[in-house]
């Protein structure tokens, strides 16, 4: 019998903030109003995506690309940045930071659509028995993570701004949208199939949708044996990691010489974060950072991890929850598609 | 920004009876340069208005009179007022009384109300309201269904009329349901496409609306743009065989990694 009650397992608890989240942000247009003007903030710290019909808010990325290719390098190439070109960008940071403040990394790992979606295609891979490969190695870890700066500073900043100079084509006004796979899953969500094709009016267009549908598919199967394929690279996680130190969720760590030999946080971590296990400072919130809180909820060790909000625990390594929801967790694993076939197989030619 | 929604049922009633010309605006096209969209004035016209008293609606419910100049024109400043704003023009005519209305979009600030009190606010007795508009920054699209609303002096008029006019060509009469409701599937009506978005200069059309009531005669028209359905130079199938190959990609690479992690360090139980 599972002695962990849900109420009291994060996992649980986190598993239906991000279903609720989900069903808001990707639907909840009857909730706010269907206008851009109703949306909740227009400048929301997660991919929901302004592309979706009915959806509740719209991701600060692409107020930030139009603002910087529509507004910014024009007005740069008019040579007339003033007041009115810089308060839109002013507002939409602003905004962000408004709300950042808040959750901080913590919109990532309970809120963002994406990252639920993703975190179901887990789950259903884990379900179906697919032998899965949760961590990747350091060397590939290490490579991938610059990843998510590039994506940030080239499609968010650097090609929107070019774009609206006039050094490259317009269809690079908002080229992080156009390979978004956010805007490809909640529009299918919401039964539009709009945004899932094949651009063939330039040859830039058709490049930039071809990376869109190759990405979004590439999730789908990578995301049935592999946590959290697109977060990794995605340039919402690289912004919030300029930002962390302000955030008022905090990942906190008491180092203790037995953490050396344990290391179960970080084989716990989605997002393959090692340091959280060697690092002996006391704030342990790396750029990678969801703030899923597996690592505090797999620490067996008291009080030596800990998720705070602002000085208040939320939650606190302890080794009877670590024991229980360590057992939970084997006996979640335990139940999938292929162990059930196998157990029926045996079951089978013992009684044969 | 632009939106396709899946195709649905089509209520569109071919018709041979020619739109009467009514009071309408238009707009007038004019080259606005990137640096400048955000403070580019917009211009319009009012076809067939002689007589004609106009006013302008802004995002915050405002009305302010409207000056025409000698040929039905008016240039609309932005007035620091984000979102839509509605242009109305009303006359009474010897049998009864008739009405023009326009909305479009104006940068600024926003003024916190909703766009859907601006298109809920009654403005004429009779009205063709838009339920809703294009999202702010999206536009009525050829093959895409939209849906209005019929009403007169706020009730919704229903197995109601209403003909739709575009500067291509197309007439149609649609009929509104027991609410008052209608739903308008643009018509695929250009002569050319160009690939691209930007490479298609959007249309014009005009719904317009007639009602008898003790005796009065009344008339409105809803004028607007629409553009080019982006399904010609955007294949769903093709996105759907190059998601596919994603898919493959993705099975291939996960697959390797597990190879590779098989007796490897850091693979979790
Ligand atoms: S496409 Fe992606 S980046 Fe763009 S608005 Fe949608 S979620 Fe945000
Ligand atoms: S890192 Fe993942 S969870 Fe965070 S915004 Fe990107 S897709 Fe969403």
């Amino acid at each position: 019998m599972n002695a962990l009650p849900w109420w009291k397992n994060l996992s649980v608890l986190r598993k239906i903030v991000q279903l609720f989240s989900f069903v808001f942000l990707v639907y909840g247009s009857g909730v706010v109003g269907f206008y851009a003007a109703d949306k909740l903030s227009k400048a929301f710290p997660a991919l929901a995506c302004a592309y979706d019909t009915k959806t509740a808010d719209y991701c600060v990325l692409i107020p930030l690309q139009h603002q910087l290719g529509h507004l910014l390098g024009p007005a740069i190439k008019a040579g007339a940045v003033g007041l009115m070109t810089l308060i839109p960008l002013l507002t939409t940071l602003g905004t962000f930071l408004l709300l950042f403040v808040l959750l901080n990394k913590a919109f990532c790992g309970w809120v963002c659509p994406l990252g639920s979606f993703q975190e179901l295609l887990g789950l259903i891979g884990q379900k179906l028995g697919l032998r899965r490969r949760e961590s990747l190695g350091d060397g590939a870890v290490d490579r991938i993570r610059p990843v998510k700066w590039l994506m940030l500073g080239g499609l968010v900043v650097v090609f929107p701004l070019l774009s609206g100079l006039g050094f490259v084509d317009h269809a690079l006004g908002d080229p992080f949208c156009k390979i978004c796979p956010s805007r490809i899953m909640t529009t299918l969500f919401t039964g539009h199939v709009n945004q899932l094709y094949l651009d063939t009016s330039s040859p830039t267009y058709m490049v930039l949708s071809i990376l869109g549908d190759t990405l979004f598919g590439m999730i789908l199967a990578l995301g049935l044996t592999l946590r959290q394929p697109f977060c990794r690279i995605c340039p919402m996680l690289a912004m919030h990691a300029i930002f962390k130190k302000i955030g008022l969720v905090r990942l906190v760590k008491n180092y203790t010489p037995r953490c050396e030999k344990c290391g179960l946080c970080a084989k716990a971590c989605p997002m393959d974060i090692r340091e959280i296990h060697t690092s002996q400072e006391k704030d342990i919130l790396f750029p990678d950072c969801t703030l899923c809180g597996r690592c505090v909820e797999f620490c067996p060790d008291k009080g030596v991890m800990a998720m705070k909000y602002a000085v208040i625990p939320i939650k606190v390594s302890d080794p009877q929850y670590f024991k229980h929801r360590n057992k939970a967790q084997k006996s979640w694993e335990n139940a999938n598609l292929i162990a059930w076939l196998s157990r029926g197989k045996a079951k089978t030619a013992k009684a044969s | 920004m632009m939106m396709r929604l899946l195709p649905l049922p089509l209520l569109l009633v071919l018709t041979t009876v020619n739109a009467q010309a009514a009071m309408h605006w238009e707009s007038v096209p004019h080259k606005v340069t990137m640096a400048h969209i955000r403070s580019a004035p917009q211009m319009f016209r009012l076809e067939d208005g002689t007589g004609a008293s106009a006013r302008l609606m802004q995002p915050d419910l405002a009305v302010h009179p409207l000056p025409l100049a000698g040929d039905g024109r008016v240039t609309i400043k932005p007035d620091g007022k984000e979102y839509f704003h509605v242009l109305i023009a009303e006359r009474d005519t010897p049998s009864g009384h008739e009405s023009a209305i326009r909305y479009f979009h104006l940068f600024g600030r926003p003024t916190g109300v909703s766009p859907e009190r601006v298109t809920d606010a009654r403005k004429t007795a009779l009205e063709i309201v838009p339920d809703p508009l294009p999202r702010e920054h999206w536009s009525y699209l050829s093959n895409h269904s939209f849906e209005f609303v019929l009403r007169f002096n706020g009730k919704p008029l229903a197995d109601h009329p209403v003909t739709l006019t575009t500067s291509n060509g197309t007439e149609l009469t649609l009929k509104s349901d027991a609410n008052g409701r209608v739903r308008l599937t643009f018509p695929d009506d250009f002569p050319e496409v160009h690939p691209g978005f930007m490479h298609n200069k959007p249309a014009g059309f005009t719904l317009r609306l007639a009602h008898v009531s003790q005796g009065k005669r009344y008339l409105t028209t809803l004028a607007g743009d629409y553009r080019t359905d982006p399904a010609h130079w955007q294949s769903f199938y093709g996105g759907v065989l190059v998601a596919g190959g994603g898919v493959l990609l993705g099975g291939f690479l996960g697959w390797r990694l597990r190879r590779r992690g098989a007796s490897g360090k850091g693979r979790m139980k």
